[in-house]
């Protein structure tokens, strides 16, 4: 396992709302939401619980970043669609390079 | 120079534990670790899941406060713009009277979800129409009002419903936005134009006479941030971060205390930033980096609402901002 990758957790899961992540939640552990309910989460032992608790599904850097690449690319062929009116309302979707 | 006795009218208790239900402000001194205390210090701030919305949008429509807010038009797939209003009660989103038409891009202010005045934006027509309506919300309904001068989309709206200020938007596809109009609670009236351009969605915040507009677009992605006395437009301190589509909130205080959270950099950002009146600085970040939420649900900058955006896909996640109060420890320092 790399460096990088063991300093944090991929997995996905599906956003409920209210109490999915708490403000203690955010103390706790590093948190960073994605495009395809993918998200980074500090590798400890309460980031981890975090997951299985959300009945999260783990998922490896690689995994999670094809995911992320997938929805995005569908973004960028869907905004290269717009008229260029449309275009000057929103910019193009950058690609994302998950931590 | 006068003492706590004489400001508060007890003297500093002397305890053995840090009392519980501590008032703001309340000092004591704790014997057991040796230290002075004081509660209602504003603590770390973060950002929380909320209750998701119903309908997935950008570019929205918003007004209110973490308890009372109101989310309305915006764009969305598949069918394009929305005319879908929802009110937030500080956990979850209820659906709400329909906007009149729908558009996206619609500035907004209002301190609760049955005060807000919403203004222009652009329709779901190809090529999109910008709109000068301009309609209250009392709770359940949208009214017409007198419309605003000249139709455009994503200014800086702010200030309350019976006294409030356009500043920029576009009016064409290549316009700058420099057109600046203020509401006086029954017609919306053209004054001098701000000596610079703002659009695609900054923050606006405070009232008629101490106004604040951040970020956005002139046209390219801007840090700048102006004050307005209902006169004169003066330069602020400029954000970290340049971006559109933001969401700016901080209420009638807004020009010494406002929140800048998330837009469009690019890429989409999580970033948050807090003006203090002169400058600003980092805060807690989103969890979700995303752009074009509802714009302006929050009336100070210790609680506000990141509703719905686009993150790569249009969302229904809900953030809320809370800064906690806490007991600290005074220090010399």
């Amino acid at each position: 396992m790399a460096l990088r990758e063991a300093l944090f957790i991929y997995g996905t899961a599906t956003n409920t709302g209210k109490g999915f992540f708490t403000h203690q939640d955010r103390q706790d552990f590093f948190l960073q939401g994605h495009p395809a309910n993918v998200w980074v989460i500090g590798f400890n032992e309460k980031g981890a619980r975090w997951l299985a608790e959300k009945n999260g599904v783990e998922k490896t850097k690689t995994e999670a970043q094809a995911l992320v690449d997938a929805e995005v690319t569908a973004a960028q062929t869907a905004w290269d669609a717009l008229s260029d009116e449309q275009k000057t309302i929103s910019s193009r979707p950058s690609q994302i390079t998950l931590p | 120079m006068a003492g706590y006795n004489t400001i508060r009218g007890l003297r500093v208790k002397y305890l053995s534990a840090d009392p519980a239900g501590a008032e703001d402000g309340q000092v004591w001194y704790n014997s057991t670790t040796g230290n002075l205390r004081v509660d209602g210090i504003l603590g770390t701030a973060s950002w929380a899941s909320s209750g998701n919305m119903s309908t997935a949008r950008a570019h929205i429509g918003g007004a209110g406060s973490e308890s009372s807010g109101l989310a309305f038009g915006g764009e969305g797939a598949p069918t394009g713009n929305t005319n879908s209003t929802e009110q937030y009660n500080g956990s979850a989103w209820t659906g709400g009277g329909n906007y009149p038409s729908e558009d996206e891009s619609i500035m907004a202010c209002g301190l609760t979800e049955s005060t807000t005045l919403a203004f222009g934006g652009i329709n779901n027509a190809s090529p999109g129409v910008r709109q000068a309506t301009s309609v209250l919300y009392n709770g359940t309904a949208w009214t017409a009002t007198n419309s605003l001068p000249t139709a455009k989309r994503a200014g800086q709206g702010f200030g309350v419903s019976t006294a409030a200020v356009c500043m920029g938007g576009d009016s064409s596809p290549t316009a700058g936005g420099n057109t600046v109009e203020e509401w006086d609670g029954t017609n919306w009236g053209a004054v001098p134009t701000a000596p610079f351009t703002k659009g695609n969605m900054g923050g606006g915040t405070g009232t008629l006479t101490a106004g604040l507009v951040f970020g956005g677009a002139d046209p390219s992605n801007t840090a700048a941030t102006y004050e307005y006395d209902g006169t004169n437009w003066t330069a602020g301190g400029s954000m970290g971060t340049a971006r559109n589509t933001v969401n700016g909130f901080g209420g009638p205080a807004g020009q010494t205390a406002s929140i800048c959270a998330g837009g469009d950099a690019p890429p989409f950002t999580a970033a948050t930033e807090v003006y203090n009146g002169t400058s600003w600085a980092a805060t807690a970040s989103l969890a979700t980096a995303r752009s074009g939420s509802a714009n302006g649900i929050g009336v100070n900058t210790t609680a506000g609402v990141q509703a719905g955006g686009y993150t790569g896909s249009y969302t229904v996640a809900t953030e809320e901002f809370t800064t906690a109060a806490a007991t600290k420890t005074l220090t010399s320092s």
